[in-house]
């Protein structure tokens, strides 16, 4: 694969020998799907080829998100007819993002920023929950006794979750070597229905309660909670906490 | 033109933050209030604001680009139009604007608008790179060197950033092929 992106962009940027130019060429008109792949190579050099216009992208994602807090807090969801059925996964994305625009404050502890991050963590937070798992869970540490304990506490959303289903939750240090070889620990949750809630407006999904505690690691920092399937393998859900 | 409605193309021709603040405030409400009255959410307001001020940047770059109307017209146009392509992709059954689909521009920005929706697929799936992917691809995309590129981001040898370099690239590919507008996009 590295050696594909290496011959794409050579030959992007003309770097090939006159050989090896002519053989590229003739591996093309062959391949629709090395075609496919040239052209989201050529694509994307164009797109990101201006400097400037990225770092204008980036002060507009800044001032996005000043605008987002302060028009935010007031947002209504008004109703939609019922024939734009392809808005709810929109209004989802948007209560999601308002939901997590109001706890972010709780995790990282008014605003802060973290010392260290994991990015692939990171990008698995952004990335969001499983669309048929979906976890909104966030993550404290309470004093309690000798030892602190970090509590792990939040909802599952799901349209159906059979009797006996559990999740892996594990906890990683911020340190890029320790995901996803070294958690610090790892532990089982079964989510246990709360009836309390009415099914969810969109997909008629329930809410389930999550909790568990586990003890506080040792070290100031950040930490990353994970949430697997059963048999420990797809990620469902990332989320991380400052501690202490 | 007052100096005001060329001062909002400087803003954005400079990527100057006071300017472009000032822009979102006049502009952003008025603009959001139009979209989330045609289907869309306070979030696509946000996306679809941002794009047409890319889509501006990048007409009012070239030599030839003049400000032949008031700003918020130029602006609302693109808008609408960036807005009204969306409709028509998102939507099986039709959700018309409230008039005329695309909105007459005097600017002809019909390759900017094209290239608008590919970019910001392209530019969401950056976003969820990681800081230090994010710093390397900029300058790799910029035909920074590889050997400066090393330099610059203090990485231990040439080697490695080439090696770094992939595997931010492959990221970046996978997330757009993950994305479920990739394969509408048509690649040229």
């Amino acid at each position: 694969m590295e050696e594909q992106y290496n011959k794409i962009e050579d030959y992007l940027g003309g770097m090939l020998s006159a050989d090896d130019q002519t053989a590229f060429e003739a591996a093309l008109s062959a391949d629709a799907e090395l075609r496919a792949e040239v052209a989201l190579h050529r694509q994307l050099a164009e797109s990101f080829a201006d400097p400037t216009e990225l770092a204008l992208r980036e002060t507009l994602e800044q001032l996005a998100r000043e605008e987002e807090s302060t028009t935010k807090k007031t947002a209504t969801v008004r109703p939609l007819p019922a024939k734009r059925g392809w808005m709810w996964p929109t209004l989802a994305l948007a209560a999601m993002a308002l939901g997590f625009y109001f706890l972010l404050p709780s995790i990282m502890g008014n605003g802060s920023k973290l010392p260290t991050t994991n990015p692939e963590l990171e990008a698995i937070i952004e990335r969001g929950s499983n669309p048929v798992y979906d976890f909104e869970l966030s993550a404290n540490q309470l004093a309690s006794g000798g030892d602190a304990q970090l509590r792990i506490e939040g909802e599952l959303f799901a349209v159906n979750l059979p009797a006996d289903s559990s999740f892996v939750v594990e906890v990683y240090s911020s340190a890029p070597e320790d995901f996803p070889a070294k958690p610090l620990y790892s532990t089982v949750v079964r989510p246990v229905e709360d009836t309390s809630q009415p099914p969810m407006g969109f997909g008629g999904k329930k809410a389930f309660s999550v909790a568990l505690e586990a003890k506080a690691p040792d070290q100031d920092g950040t930490y990353y909670f994970v949430v697997r399937d059963k048999a420990g393998e797809e990620i469902i859900y990332a989320g991380k906490v400052k501690a202490p | 033109m007052t100096a005001t409605e060329n001062d909002f193309i400087q803003a954005i021709l400079t990527n100057d933050p006071q300017g472009l603040r000032e822009l979102y405030r006049a502009f952003l409400p008025r603009i959001s209030r139009f979209i989330q009255l045609n289907g869309g959410s306070a979030d696509d307001a946000q996306d679809i604001f941002q794009d047409a001020l890319v889509v501006i940047y990048k007409k009012s770059k070239s030599s030839d680009f003049v400000l032949s109307s008031k700003f918020y017209t130029l602006l609302y146009g693109v808008c609408r139009n960036l807005w009204g392509n969306q409709l028509q992709k998102k939507s099986r059954t039709e959700v018309p604007l409230t008039d005329d689909h695309k909105f007459q521009l005097t600017t002809d920005i019909s390759k900017e608008l094209e290239a608008a929706e590919e970019q910001r697929l392209f530019w969401d799936a950056f976003k969820k790179l990681g800081n230090d992917c994010q710093q390397l691809l900029k300058l790799f995309f910029a035909k920074q060197k590889m050997e400066v590129i090393t330099q610059k981001l203090n990485l231990s040898s040439v080697g490695y950033a080439k090696k770094k370099k992939f595997k931010c690239k492959e990221k970046l590919v996978s997330l757009i092929k993950a994305d479920r507008r990739f394969p509408e996009l048509r690649l040229n």
